[in-house]
Protein backbone atom coordinates (compact mmCIF):
# COMPACT_ATOMS: atom_id res chain seq x y z
CA UNK A 1 0.00 0.00 0.00
CA UNK A 2 3.12 2.40 0.43
CA UNK A 3 4.16 1.75 -3.11
CA UNK A 4 2.37 5.18 -4.36
CA UNK A 5 3.55 6.27 -7.40
CA UNK A 6 4.08 10.25 -6.35
CA UNK A 7 7.42 10.60 -4.87
CA UNK A 8 9.03 8.08 -6.38
CA UNK A 9 11.75 10.44 -7.06
CA UNK A 10 15.31 8.47 -7.01
CA UNK A 11 17.90 10.85 -5.81
CA UNK A 12 20.94 11.71 -8.32
CA UNK A 13 23.75 13.82 -10.41
CA UNK A 14 22.41 12.72 -13.69
CA UNK A 15 22.43 15.36 -16.73
CA UNK A 16 18.54 14.62 -16.95
CA UNK A 17 18.29 15.24 -12.81
CA UNK A 18 19.85 18.40 -13.43
CA UNK A 19 17.58 19.70 -16.19
CA UNK A 20 15.31 22.35 -15.18
CA UNK A 21 12.17 21.37 -14.62
CA UNK A 22 9.77 23.78 -16.77
CA UNK A 23 12.24 22.07 -19.66
CA UNK A 24 11.28 18.91 -18.55
CA UNK A 25 7.86 19.76 -18.53
CA UNK A 26 7.76 21.40 -21.81
CA UNK A 27 9.42 18.81 -23.25
CA UNK A 28 7.55 15.96 -22.36
CA UNK A 29 4.53 17.83 -23.16
CA UNK A 30 6.11 18.33 -27.18
CA UNK A 31 6.85 14.91 -26.79
CA UNK A 32 3.39 13.19 -25.78
CA UNK A 33 1.90 15.32 -28.71
CA UNK A 34 4.66 13.86 -31.60
CA UNK A 35 5.02 10.76 -30.66
CA UNK A 36 1.37 11.00 -32.83
CA UNK A 37 3.48 11.81 -35.53
CA UNK A 38 5.37 8.72 -36.08
CA UNK A 39 3.80 6.29 -38.39
CA UNK A 40 6.56 3.92 -39.72
CA UNK A 41 9.70 1.83 -38.97
CA UNK A 42 11.97 5.29 -38.46
CA UNK A 43 9.87 7.31 -37.13
CA UNK A 44 9.00 4.75 -34.12
CA UNK A 45 12.77 4.24 -34.28
CA UNK A 46 13.66 7.96 -33.35
CA UNK A 47 11.05 7.72 -30.85
CA UNK A 48 12.40 4.50 -28.96
CA UNK A 49 15.98 5.71 -29.41
CA UNK A 50 15.03 9.12 -27.71
CA UNK A 51 13.34 7.23 -24.92
CA UNK A 52 16.22 5.17 -24.45
CA UNK A 53 18.73 7.86 -24.30
CA UNK A 54 16.46 9.81 -22.16
CA UNK A 55 16.98 6.98 -19.45
CA UNK A 56 20.39 5.82 -20.15
CA UNK A 57 21.70 9.92 -19.75
CA UNK A 58 19.49 9.18 -16.36
CA UNK A 59 21.50 6.59 -15.14
CA UNK A 60 18.28 5.52 -12.87
CA UNK A 61 18.69 1.79 -12.56
CA UNK A 62 15.99 -0.38 -14.70
CA UNK A 63 14.47 -1.44 -11.85
CA UNK A 64 12.88 1.47 -11.56
CA UNK A 65 11.03 2.23 -14.60
CA UNK A 66 9.76 -1.12 -15.05
CA UNK A 67 8.11 -0.80 -11.75
CA UNK A 68 6.38 2.50 -13.12
CA UNK A 69 5.31 0.10 -16.37
CA UNK A 70 3.92 -2.84 -14.23
CA UNK A 71 0.75 -1.71 -13.60
CA UNK A 72 0.16 -0.26 -17.22
CA UNK A 73 1.73 -3.06 -19.07
CA UNK A 74 -1.34 -5.11 -18.67
CA UNK A 75 -3.57 -2.46 -20.60
CA UNK A 76 -0.53 -2.44 -23.71
CA UNK A 77 -0.52 -5.93 -23.99
CA UNK A 78 -3.98 -5.70 -24.07
CA UNK A 79 -4.51 -2.96 -26.50
CA UNK A 80 -1.69 -5.29 -28.71
CA UNK A 81 -3.87 -8.16 -28.50
CA UNK A 82 -7.14 -6.40 -29.48
CA UNK A 83 -5.23 -4.13 -32.38
CA UNK A 84 -3.41 -7.78 -33.61
CA UNK A 85 -7.09 -9.79 -33.76
CA UNK A 86 -9.38 -7.21 -35.24
CA UNK A 87 -7.75 -4.99 -37.44
CA UNK A 88 -7.57 -6.44 -41.44
CA UNK A 89 -5.62 -5.24 -43.17
CA UNK A 90 -2.36 -6.29 -45.16
CA UNK A 91 -1.08 -9.72 -45.88
CA UNK A 92 -3.39 -12.62 -43.74
CA UNK A 93 -0.28 -14.37 -41.74
CA UNK A 94 -1.64 -16.98 -39.91
CA UNK A 95 -5.24 -18.29 -39.64
CA UNK A 96 -6.36 -20.72 -36.55
CA UNK A 97 -10.55 -21.31 -36.28
CA UNK A 98 -11.75 -17.94 -35.80
CA UNK A 99 -8.65 -15.86 -35.39
CA UNK A 100 -6.91 -14.41 -38.40
CA UNK A 101 -3.96 -12.39 -37.86
CA UNK A 102 -3.16 -9.88 -40.48
CA UNK A 103 0.12 -8.48 -41.39
CA UNK A 104 -1.44 -5.10 -40.99
CA UNK A 105 -3.01 -5.61 -37.43
CA UNK A 106 0.48 -7.22 -36.15
CA UNK A 107 2.44 -4.11 -37.51
CA UNK A 108 -0.07 -1.56 -36.03
CA UNK A 109 -0.42 -3.18 -32.75
CA UNK A 110 3.23 -2.99 -32.04
CA UNK A 111 3.35 0.59 -33.13
CA UNK A 112 0.53 1.16 -30.48
CA UNK A 113 2.46 -0.65 -28.29
CA UNK A 114 5.72 1.64 -28.93
CA UNK A 115 4.02 4.73 -28.72
CA UNK A 116 2.29 3.96 -24.99
CA UNK A 117 5.29 2.98 -23.94
CA UNK A 118 7.07 5.39 -25.24
CA UNK A 119 5.07 8.27 -23.81
CA UNK A 120 4.94 6.17 -19.89
CA UNK A 121 8.59 5.57 -19.95
CA UNK A 122 9.32 9.11 -20.84
CA UNK A 123 6.84 10.36 -18.21
CA UNK A 124 8.31 8.32 -15.49
CA UNK A 125 11.41 9.42 -15.90
CA UNK A 126 10.39 12.95 -14.98
CA UNK A 127 8.71 11.56 -11.78
CA UNK A 128 11.91 10.05 -11.25
CA UNK A 129 14.49 12.35 -11.90
CA UNK A 130 12.43 15.40 -10.45
CA UNK A 131 11.71 16.31 -7.27
CA UNK A 132 7.67 16.91 -6.53
CA UNK A 133 8.43 20.51 -5.10
CA UNK A 134 10.34 20.91 -8.44
CA UNK A 135 7.96 19.76 -10.68
CA UNK A 136 5.04 22.07 -8.43
CA UNK A 137 7.46 24.83 -8.86
CA UNK A 138 7.97 23.72 -12.85
CA UNK A 139 3.79 24.10 -13.45
CA UNK A 140 3.50 27.17 -10.81
CA UNK A 141 5.79 29.35 -12.95
CA UNK A 142 4.34 27.84 -16.54
CA UNK A 143 0.95 28.38 -15.64
CA UNK A 144 2.03 31.97 -14.10
CA UNK A 145 0.50 34.07 -17.00
CA UNK A 146 -2.69 31.95 -16.27
CA UNK A 147 -2.49 34.44 -13.38
CA UNK A 148 -3.38 37.60 -15.32
CA UNK A 149 -6.91 36.22 -15.50
CA UNK A 150 -7.32 35.78 -11.79
CA UNK A 151 -6.67 32.06 -11.79
CA UNK A 152 -5.28 31.59 -8.36
CA UNK A 153 -2.20 29.52 -9.78
CA UNK A 154 -0.01 30.41 -6.93
CA UNK A 155 -2.50 28.62 -4.49
CA UNK A 156 -3.22 26.01 -6.55
CA UNK A 157 0.74 25.17 -6.42
CA UNK A 158 0.81 25.96 -3.15
CA UNK A 159 -2.04 23.60 -1.72
CA UNK A 160 -0.16 20.61 -4.39
CA UNK A 161 3.35 21.32 -2.84
CA UNK A 162 1.58 20.71 0.79
CA UNK A 163 0.09 17.88 -0.33
CA UNK A 164 3.11 16.35 -1.76
CA UNK A 165 5.24 17.01 1.51
CA UNK A 166 2.79 15.79 3.41
CA UNK A 167 2.33 11.85 2.05
CA UNK A 168 4.92 10.34 3.30
CA UNK A 169 4.22 12.32 7.03
CA UNK A 170 0.34 10.95 6.50
CA UNK A 171 1.62 7.38 5.34
CA UNK A 172 3.82 7.21 8.45
CA UNK A 173 0.99 8.12 10.44
CA UNK A 174 -1.13 6.15 9.34
CA UNK A 175 1.25 2.97 9.37
CA UNK A 176 2.10 4.22 13.49
CA UNK A 177 -2.01 4.27 14.33
CA UNK A 178 -2.07 0.61 12.41
CA UNK A 179 0.25 -0.71 14.50
CA UNK A 180 -0.90 1.02 17.78
CA UNK A 181 -4.86 -0.85 17.15
CA UNK A 182 -2.86 -4.04 15.62
CA UNK A 183 -1.38 -3.84 19.43
CA UNK A 184 -5.10 -3.61 20.78
CA UNK A 185 -5.99 -6.71 18.28
CA UNK A 186 -7.42 -5.30 15.30
CA UNK A 187 -7.57 -6.92 12.13
CA UNK A 188 -6.84 -4.98 8.75
CA UNK A 189 -5.92 -8.34 6.44
CA UNK A 190 -8.81 -10.60 7.07
CA UNK A 191 -12.25 -11.09 7.73
CA UNK A 192 -15.30 -10.11 5.34
CA UNK A 193 -15.96 -6.87 3.39
CA UNK A 194 -17.76 -5.37 6.10
CA UNK A 195 -15.51 -6.45 9.02
CA UNK A 196 -12.76 -5.23 6.90
CA UNK A 197 -14.61 -1.62 6.39
CA UNK A 198 -15.02 -1.68 10.28
CA UNK A 199 -11.45 -1.73 10.97
CA UNK A 200 -10.95 0.66 8.92
CA UNK A 201 -12.68 3.21 11.45
CA UNK A 202 -10.53 3.02 14.04
CA UNK A 203 -7.76 4.30 11.44
CA UNK A 204 -9.48 6.89 10.12
CA UNK A 205 -10.82 8.81 12.53
CA UNK A 206 -7.17 9.32 14.55
CA UNK A 207 -5.85 10.25 10.63
CA UNK A 208 -8.41 12.92 10.63
CA UNK A 209 -7.76 14.57 13.69
CA UNK A 210 -4.54 15.19 13.38
CA UNK A 211 -4.21 15.45 9.96
CA UNK A 212 -6.40 18.66 11.39
CA UNK A 213 -4.16 19.60 14.35
CA UNK A 214 -1.39 19.93 11.68
CA UNK A 215 -3.13 21.63 9.32
CA UNK A 216 -3.96 24.21 11.96
CA UNK A 217 -0.12 23.88 12.93
CA UNK A 218 0.93 24.66 9.80
CA UNK A 219 -0.96 27.31 9.08
CA UNK A 220 -0.50 29.18 12.35
CA UNK A 221 3.63 28.68 11.45
CA UNK A 222 3.50 29.86 8.11
CA UNK A 223 1.45 33.43 9.54
CA UNK A 224 3.92 33.53 12.06
CA UNK A 225 6.58 33.45 10.00
CA UNK A 226 4.90 36.45 7.63
CA UNK A 227 3.06 34.13 4.77
CA UNK A 228 1.01 36.70 2.99
CA UNK A 229 0.27 34.86 0.01
CA UNK A 230 1.31 35.57 -3.81
CA UNK A 231 1.87 39.29 -3.65
CA UNK A 232 5.60 40.01 -3.37
CA UNK A 233 7.20 36.88 -2.68
CA UNK A 234 10.45 35.37 -4.25
CA UNK A 235 11.51 31.96 -4.26
CA UNK A 236 14.24 30.22 -2.22
CA UNK A 237 14.49 27.91 -5.14
CA UNK A 238 15.46 29.77 -8.14
CA UNK A 239 14.89 28.25 -11.49
CA UNK A 240 18.03 27.79 -13.79
CA UNK A 241 18.01 28.09 -17.96
CA UNK A 242 21.29 26.79 -18.33
CA UNK A 243 22.43 25.59 -21.67
CA UNK A 244 21.77 22.13 -21.20
CA UNK A 245 18.02 23.39 -21.12
CA UNK A 246 18.19 25.20 -24.71
CA UNK A 247 19.75 21.96 -25.77
CA UNK A 248 16.91 20.22 -24.66
CA UNK A 249 14.91 22.71 -26.23
CA UNK A 250 16.84 22.45 -29.87
CA UNK A 251 16.91 18.53 -29.92
CA UNK A 252 12.88 18.09 -29.10
CA UNK A 253 12.47 20.86 -32.28
CA UNK A 254 14.69 18.61 -34.44
CA UNK A 255 12.90 15.68 -33.46
CA UNK A 256 9.30 17.15 -34.07
CA UNK A 257 11.32 18.14 -37.36
CA UNK A 258 12.17 14.78 -38.10
CA UNK A 259 9.46 13.32 -37.22
CA UNK A 260 7.60 15.56 -39.23
CA UNK A 261 10.17 15.06 -42.55
CA UNK A 262 10.04 11.48 -42.01
CA UNK A 263 6.66 10.14 -41.82
CA UNK A 264 4.93 8.71 -44.40
CA UNK B 1 6.10 -14.40 30.88
CA UNK B 2 10.17 -15.27 29.60
CA UNK B 3 11.24 -13.68 26.25
CA UNK B 4 13.59 -14.86 24.29
CA UNK B 5 14.99 -13.40 21.31
CA UNK B 6 17.84 -15.23 19.07
CA UNK B 7 19.75 -13.29 16.12
CA UNK B 8 16.85 -11.05 15.50
CA UNK B 9 18.07 -9.15 12.54
CA UNK B 10 15.76 -6.92 11.07
CA UNK B 11 16.08 -4.85 7.50
CA UNK B 12 14.08 -2.05 6.55
CA UNK B 13 12.87 -1.61 2.96
CA UNK B 14 14.78 -4.53 1.86
CA UNK B 15 15.67 -4.75 -1.94
CA UNK B 16 15.58 -1.52 -2.59
CA UNK B 17 18.54 0.82 -2.64
CA UNK B 18 17.32 2.26 0.52
CA UNK B 19 17.93 -0.77 2.38
CA UNK B 20 19.07 -0.02 5.76
CA UNK B 21 20.11 -2.48 8.85
CA UNK B 22 17.84 -2.18 12.00
CA UNK B 23 18.28 -4.57 13.51
CA UNK B 24 21.61 -6.72 13.79
CA UNK B 25 21.78 -10.16 15.52
CA UNK B 26 20.08 -9.02 18.80
CA UNK B 27 20.74 -11.82 21.62
CA UNK B 28 18.54 -11.44 24.41
CA UNK B 29 16.79 -13.11 27.37
CA UNK B 30 14.27 -11.19 29.35
CA UNK B 31 13.01 -12.73 32.54
CA UNK B 32 9.56 -12.78 33.86
CA UNK B 33 8.89 -9.92 36.16
CA UNK B 34 11.91 -8.10 35.07
CA UNK B 35 11.91 -4.26 34.31
CA UNK B 36 13.76 -3.28 31.63
CA UNK B 37 14.96 0.02 30.47
CA UNK B 38 15.86 0.43 26.92
CA UNK B 39 18.47 3.08 26.15
CA UNK B 40 19.85 4.82 23.05
CA UNK B 41 20.53 7.19 20.45
CA UNK B 42 17.41 8.12 18.19
CA UNK B 43 17.72 5.79 15.35
CA UNK B 44 19.43 3.11 17.43
CA UNK B 45 16.68 0.63 16.97
CA UNK B 46 15.05 0.43 20.23
CA UNK B 47 11.41 1.31 18.22
CA UNK B 48 12.31 -1.55 16.20
CA UNK B 49 13.33 -3.97 18.73
CA UNK B 50 10.22 -3.55 21.11
CA UNK B 51 7.56 -3.83 17.52
CA UNK B 52 9.56 -7.36 17.27
CA UNK B 53 8.07 -8.25 20.57
CA UNK B 54 4.19 -7.81 19.41
CA UNK B 55 4.58 -9.38 16.09
CA UNK B 56 4.14 -5.99 14.12
CA UNK B 57 7.06 -6.47 12.83
CA UNK B 58 8.41 -9.35 10.81
CA UNK B 59 12.03 -10.90 11.71
CA UNK B 60 14.36 -11.07 8.27
CA UNK B 61 16.58 -13.07 10.02
CA UNK B 62 16.31 -14.75 13.78
CA UNK B 63 13.31 -15.84 16.23
CA UNK B 64 11.92 -14.24 18.98
CA UNK B 65 9.75 -16.28 21.88
CA UNK B 66 7.69 -15.04 23.83
CA UNK B 67 6.10 -17.43 26.63
CA UNK B 68 4.72 -20.18 24.34
CA UNK B 69 4.81 -17.95 20.75
CA UNK B 70 7.87 -18.03 18.57
CA UNK B 71 7.93 -15.60 15.95
CA UNK B 72 10.58 -17.56 13.25
CA UNK B 73 12.20 -15.72 10.25
CA UNK B 74 11.07 -17.25 6.57
CA UNK B 75 8.11 -18.74 8.08
CA UNK B 76 4.52 -17.79 8.43
CA UNK B 77 3.49 -15.84 11.66
CA UNK B 78 1.68 -18.47 14.00
CA UNK B 79 -1.51 -16.60 14.88
CA UNK B 80 -0.83 -12.96 16.29
CA UNK B 81 -4.27 -12.76 18.55
CA UNK B 82 -2.74 -14.74 21.48
CA UNK B 83 0.62 -13.44 21.11
CA UNK B 84 -0.50 -9.60 21.52
CA UNK B 85 -3.52 -10.35 24.18
CA UNK B 86 -0.46 -10.78 26.58
CA UNK B 87 1.80 -8.16 25.21
CA UNK B 88 0.77 -4.63 25.78
CA UNK B 89 2.07 -1.95 23.58
CA UNK B 90 1.93 1.25 24.54
CA UNK B 91 3.20 3.25 21.72
CA UNK B 92 5.16 7.42 21.91
CA UNK B 93 1.90 9.44 22.14
CA UNK B 94 -0.61 6.58 22.73
CA UNK B 95 -3.35 9.51 22.75
CA UNK B 96 -3.23 9.70 18.80
CA UNK B 97 -4.53 6.26 18.85
CA UNK B 98 -7.74 7.37 20.00
CA UNK B 99 -11.17 7.43 18.08
CA UNK B 100 -14.35 6.17 19.99
CA UNK B 101 -17.28 8.59 20.69
CA UNK B 102 -16.81 7.77 24.34
CA UNK B 103 -13.92 7.06 26.64
CA UNK B 104 -15.82 3.46 27.52
CA UNK B 105 -16.05 2.23 24.35
CA UNK B 106 -12.43 3.36 23.29
CA UNK B 107 -11.31 1.12 26.48
CA UNK B 108 -13.37 -1.22 25.43
CA UNK B 109 -11.99 -1.88 22.00
CA UNK B 110 -9.21 -3.93 23.02
CA UNK B 111 -10.94 -6.06 25.22
CA UNK B 112 -13.65 -6.46 22.74
CA UNK B 113 -11.09 -7.73 19.57
CA UNK B 114 -9.45 -10.24 21.88
CA UNK B 115 -13.22 -11.52 21.81
CA UNK B 116 -14.57 -10.13 25.43
CA UNK B 117 -18.34 -9.62 25.48
CA UNK B 118 -19.39 -6.21 26.19
CA UNK B 119 -20.32 -6.46 29.74
CA UNK B 120 -16.80 -8.33 30.33
CA UNK B 121 -15.08 -5.62 28.44
CA UNK B 122 -17.16 -2.83 30.04
CA UNK B 123 -16.34 -4.40 33.63
CA UNK B 124 -12.71 -4.50 32.09
CA UNK B 125 -12.76 -0.77 31.09
CA UNK B 126 -13.41 0.36 34.79
CA UNK B 127 -11.18 -1.40 35.92
CA UNK B 128 -8.42 -0.13 33.72
CA UNK B 129 -9.54 3.46 34.21
CA UNK B 130 -9.45 3.20 37.78
CA UNK B 131 -5.72 1.76 37.59
CA UNK B 132 -4.58 4.77 35.50
CA UNK B 133 -6.52 6.76 38.31
CA UNK B 134 -9.33 8.62 36.45
CA UNK B 135 -12.96 9.15 37.83
CA UNK B 136 -15.42 7.23 36.24
CA UNK B 137 -17.17 9.67 35.15
CA UNK B 138 -15.26 10.29 32.00
CA UNK B 139 -16.24 7.08 30.93
CA UNK B 140 -19.19 8.83 29.02
CA UNK B 141 -17.03 11.72 27.71
CA UNK B 142 -15.70 11.99 24.29
CA UNK B 143 -11.84 11.37 24.54
CA UNK B 144 -11.22 14.32 22.82
CA UNK B 145 -12.10 16.77 24.93
CA UNK B 146 -9.98 15.45 27.58
CA UNK B 147 -6.56 16.97 28.75
CA UNK B 148 -4.08 15.97 26.98
CA UNK B 149 -2.47 13.89 30.25
CA UNK B 150 -6.42 12.11 30.49
CA UNK B 151 -6.12 11.49 27.05
CA UNK B 152 -3.09 9.64 27.37
CA UNK B 153 -4.21 7.96 30.80
CA UNK B 154 -7.57 6.84 28.90
CA UNK B 155 -4.65 5.33 25.74
CA UNK B 156 -3.27 3.44 28.34
CA UNK B 157 -6.07 2.11 29.98
CA UNK B 158 -7.55 1.00 26.30
CA UNK B 159 -4.16 -1.39 26.35
CA UNK B 160 -3.81 -2.52 30.37
CA UNK B 161 -7.83 -3.24 29.78
CA UNK B 162 -6.82 -6.46 27.64
CA UNK B 163 -4.45 -7.84 30.63
CA UNK B 164 -1.80 -8.35 29.60
CA UNK B 165 0.98 -9.86 31.60
CA UNK B 166 3.71 -8.09 29.72
CA UNK B 167 3.86 -4.28 28.82
CA UNK B 168 6.10 -2.39 26.43
CA UNK B 169 6.19 1.86 27.06
CA UNK B 170 7.89 3.34 24.02
CA UNK B 171 8.35 6.62 25.81
CA UNK B 172 5.75 7.13 27.75
CA UNK B 173 6.47 10.35 29.48
CA UNK B 174 7.21 12.00 26.18
CA UNK B 175 5.99 15.73 26.17
CA UNK B 176 4.89 15.30 29.84
CA UNK B 177 5.26 18.21 32.46
CA UNK B 178 7.05 17.14 35.49
CA UNK B 179 4.74 16.14 37.50
CA UNK B 180 2.82 14.15 34.96
CA UNK B 181 6.07 12.39 34.47
CA UNK B 182 6.80 11.05 37.92
CA UNK B 183 2.89 10.36 37.99
CA UNK B 184 3.34 7.95 35.14
CA UNK B 185 5.90 6.69 35.95
CA UNK B 186 5.49 5.52 39.27
CA UNK B 187 1.89 4.64 38.02
CA UNK B 188 4.17 1.94 35.37
CA UNK B 189 5.86 1.13 38.79
CA UNK B 190 2.91 0.53 40.48
CA UNK B 191 1.12 -1.65 37.98
CA UNK B 192 4.40 -3.62 37.13
CA UNK B 193 4.68 -4.74 41.06
CA UNK B 194 0.97 -5.34 41.81
CA UNK B 195 0.22 -7.46 38.70
CA UNK B 196 3.66 -8.80 38.43
CA UNK B 197 4.09 -7.66 35.13
CA UNK B 198 6.99 -7.96 32.56
CA UNK B 199 7.85 -4.57 31.91
CA UNK B 200 9.70 -2.86 29.05
CA UNK B 201 10.36 1.03 28.59
CA UNK B 202 12.00 2.30 26.26
CA UNK B 203 13.24 5.70 27.60
CA UNK B 204 15.79 9.12 26.64
CA UNK B 205 15.98 9.72 31.06
CA UNK B 206 18.85 8.24 32.15
CA UNK B 207 17.49 8.99 35.88
CA UNK B 208 14.26 7.17 34.84
CA UNK B 209 15.85 4.04 33.71
CA UNK B 210 18.15 4.20 36.13
CA UNK B 211 15.84 4.45 38.73
CA UNK B 212 12.90 2.52 37.96
CA UNK B 213 14.14 -0.36 36.58
CA UNK B 214 16.18 -4.60 37.16
CA UNK B 215 18.27 -4.29 34.09
CA UNK B 216 19.05 -1.66 31.44
CA UNK B 217 19.75 -2.40 28.08
CA UNK B 218 21.86 -0.02 26.00
CA UNK B 219 21.80 0.17 22.47
CA UNK B 220 23.34 1.52 19.42
CA UNK B 221 23.50 1.34 15.78
CA UNK B 222 20.59 -1.50 15.58
CA UNK B 223 23.16 -3.78 18.56
CA UNK B 224 23.03 -4.06 22.10
CA UNK B 225 26.03 -2.95 23.45
CA UNK B 226 25.09 -3.55 27.18
CA UNK B 227 22.03 -5.13 29.19
CA UNK B 228 22.69 -5.18 32.86
CA UNK B 229 21.89 -4.04 36.13
CA UNK B 230 21.61 -0.01 36.39
CA UNK B 231 24.72 0.14 38.46
CA UNK B 232 26.84 -1.95 36.08
CA UNK B 233 25.38 -0.23 33.54
CA UNK B 234 25.74 3.51 34.60
CA UNK B 235 29.52 2.78 36.19
CA UNK B 236 30.74 2.74 32.50
CA UNK B 237 30.36 6.73 31.82
CA UNK B 238 32.92 7.18 29.11
CA UNK B 239 31.14 4.20 27.08
CA UNK B 240 28.15 5.55 27.69
CA UNK B 241 29.62 9.49 26.65
CA UNK B 242 30.87 7.90 23.31
CA UNK B 243 27.42 6.03 22.69
CA UNK B 244 26.07 9.79 22.70
CA UNK B 245 24.41 9.32 25.87
CA UNK B 246 24.49 10.44 29.87
CA UNK B 247 24.50 9.18 33.13
CA UNK B 248 21.78 10.08 35.40
CA UNK B 249 22.17 13.46 37.23
CA UNK B 250 22.67 11.65 41.18
CA UNK B 251 26.28 10.08 39.42
CA UNK B 252 26.89 13.68 37.56
CA UNK B 253 26.72 15.27 41.29
CA UNK B 254 29.03 12.23 42.85
CA UNK B 255 31.85 12.28 39.75
CA UNK B 256 31.67 16.39 40.87
CA UNK B 257 31.84 15.78 44.22
CA UNK B 258 34.93 13.07 43.79
CA UNK B 259 36.71 15.80 42.30
CA UNK B 260 37.33 17.83 45.32
CA UNK B 261 37.21 14.60 47.52
CA UNK B 262 39.73 12.20 45.67
CA UNK B 263 37.88 8.84 47.24
CA UNK B 264 35.95 7.21 44.19
CA UNK B 265 31.85 6.60 44.13
CA UNK B 266 32.19 3.10 44.39
CA UNK B 267 28.38 1.54 43.33
CA UNK B 268 26.48 4.17 41.73
CA UNK B 269 23.22 5.20 43.83
CA UNK B 270 20.19 6.84 41.73
CA UNK B 271 17.67 7.61 44.11
CA UNK B 272 17.75 10.79 46.37
CA UNK B 273 18.20 9.51 50.17
CA UNK B 274 21.02 6.52 48.83
CA UNK B 275 22.63 9.87 47.42
CA UNK B 276 22.37 11.66 50.73
CA UNK B 277 23.74 8.56 52.46
CA UNK B 278 26.55 8.64 49.47
CA UNK B 279 27.73 12.21 49.80
CA UNK B 280 28.07 12.07 53.60
CA UNK B 281 30.20 8.84 53.38
CA UNK B 282 32.08 10.28 50.69
CA UNK B 283 32.41 14.01 52.16
CA UNK B 284 33.69 11.68 55.87
CA UNK B 285 36.56 9.55 53.81
CA UNK B 286 37.33 12.69 52.16
CA UNK B 287 37.79 14.56 55.22
CA UNK B 288 39.99 11.76 56.49
CA UNK B 289 42.37 11.90 53.53
CA UNK B 290 42.81 15.75 54.50
CA UNK B 291 41.02 17.03 51.29
CA UNK B 292 39.31 20.53 51.57
CA UNK B 293 35.74 19.70 51.78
Amino acid sequence: MFNIIIGQYVPGQSIIHRLDPRVKLISIFIFVIIVFLANNWITYGLVVLFSIIGILLSKVPFRFIYRGLRAIIIIIIFTFILNVLFTKQGDLLISIGWIHIYKGGLIGGLFISIRLLAIIVITTLLTLTTTPIDITDGIEILLGPLKKIKLPIHEFALMMSISLRFIPTLLEETEKIMKAQSARGSDFASGSVKQRIKAIIPLLVPLFVSAFKRAEELAMAMEARGYRGDEGRTRLRVLKWTGKDTALIIIMLMLTVALVVLRT
Amino acid sequence: MDITVKDLTHLYNPKTPFERIALKDINVQIKSGTFLSIIGHTGSGKSTFIQHINGLLKPAKGEITVGDVTIKAGEKNPKLTALRKKVGLVFQYPEHQLFEETVEKDICFGPMNFGAAEEEAKRKARDALDLVGLPESVLNRSPFDLSGGQMRRVAIAGVLAVEPEVIILDEPTAGLDPVGRREMLSLFMKLHKQKSLTTIMVTHSMDDAAFYSDEVMVMDKGRVVMKDKPEAVFSHIEKLQSLGLDVPETIKFLLQLDERCQVGIGTPVFSIPETAAKIMEMLGQGREKGARV
